[in-house]
């Protein structure tokens, strides 16, 4: 009997242990260590995305891509009609010369 | 700001048991709160994001130093099964305890280190750091029903753990 009161007194002096405690205080280097850290962060470099020299880029490789297929459609539709004038054209297999 | 310093290293400290782990943990809050400033939602109190950054950065710490543990590196004071202390208790002492209280404090850290996380939180942040159950709620991201029974199985858990010790203790 005397001991479960023991027990229990001893269970709420343990519990009761932190009234009227103090909050712990941090060592005074602590916003030093912490600005020092920032400082020595390693900078990130924003590297912007070159939009409009990228844009300009695609305009003219669009421009070339499309050029080059009206260019090359008109030429097969020549070297077509060439060879359908001539049959004998195409039984020698001869090519349209053009003249550049 | 020593305010906010104070804050965050009295809940560290409490939590991690570890004068060195709760400075670098501290060091670590204020790093990511500036890093992070622009993100604050000013609807919570600066305060309150201070904690809870805090809080998740101890457990983070808290796990991985389980995970040693796991491993072999550290040698467990309790039970692997019932988590009881086996040994007399670490000797961390809360440096902000009165001296009349240092010994039993010791004794009370030592069974706050054995409770599971979230007991441990909000008993830290109820009866050391004295907050209200809506800013735990806040900080914990519960609401203040689950924050009121974690409290009261903290409290039963801690107990039953003290007793068994004393038991053993009076046996020895």
């Amino acid at each position: 009997m005397e001991n479960n009161s023991n027990k229990e007194q001893w269970v709420r002096d343990v519990m009761n242990s932190t009234s009227g405690m103090q909050k712990a205080s941090p060592g005074e280097g602590l916003l030093a260590n912490v600005m020092a850290q920032l400082d020595n962060a390693p900078t990130t470099r924003i590297i912007r995305f070159p939009v409009k020299q990228w844009a300009a880029a695609a305009i003219l490789l669009l421009a070339l891509n499309v050029g080059s297929v009206i260019y090359f459609t008109n030429r097969s539709s020549n070297q077509e009609k060439t060879n359908t004038g001539n049959p004998l054209a195409a039984e020698m297999q001869l090519n349209a010369t053009y003249n550049y | 700001m020593a305010h906010y310093q104070q804050q965050v290293f009295n809940t560290a400290i409490s939590l991690v048991q570890d004068h060195g782990m709760a400075e670098d943990i501290a060091q670590e809050v204020f790093i990511t709160v500036y890093r992070s400033i622009a993100g604050f939602n000013e609807k919570a109190s600066l305060s309150t994001w201070l904690y809870r950054i805090a809080v998740n950065k101890c457990l983070d710490h808290l796990r991985s130093k389980t995970r040693q543990k796991r491993s072999g590196i550290f040698t467990s004071l309790f039970h692997k099964d019932t988590g009881e202390i086996m040994f007399e208790p670490a000797d961390f002492q809360h440096p902000g305890i009165q001296l009349e209280h240092k010994e039993n404090a010791r004794y009370l850290f030592a069974a706050i280190q054995v409770l599971p996380e979230n007991q441990k939180t909000v008993f830290v942040l109820a009866h050391i750091e004295d907050l209200p159950q809506k800013e735990i709620a806040e900080i914990m991201n519960i609401s203040v029903k689950a924050v009121e029974s974690l409290l009261q199985r903290a409290k039963a858990n801690l107990r039953k753990k003290l007793e068994s010790y004393y038991d053993r203790r009076k046996k020895d």
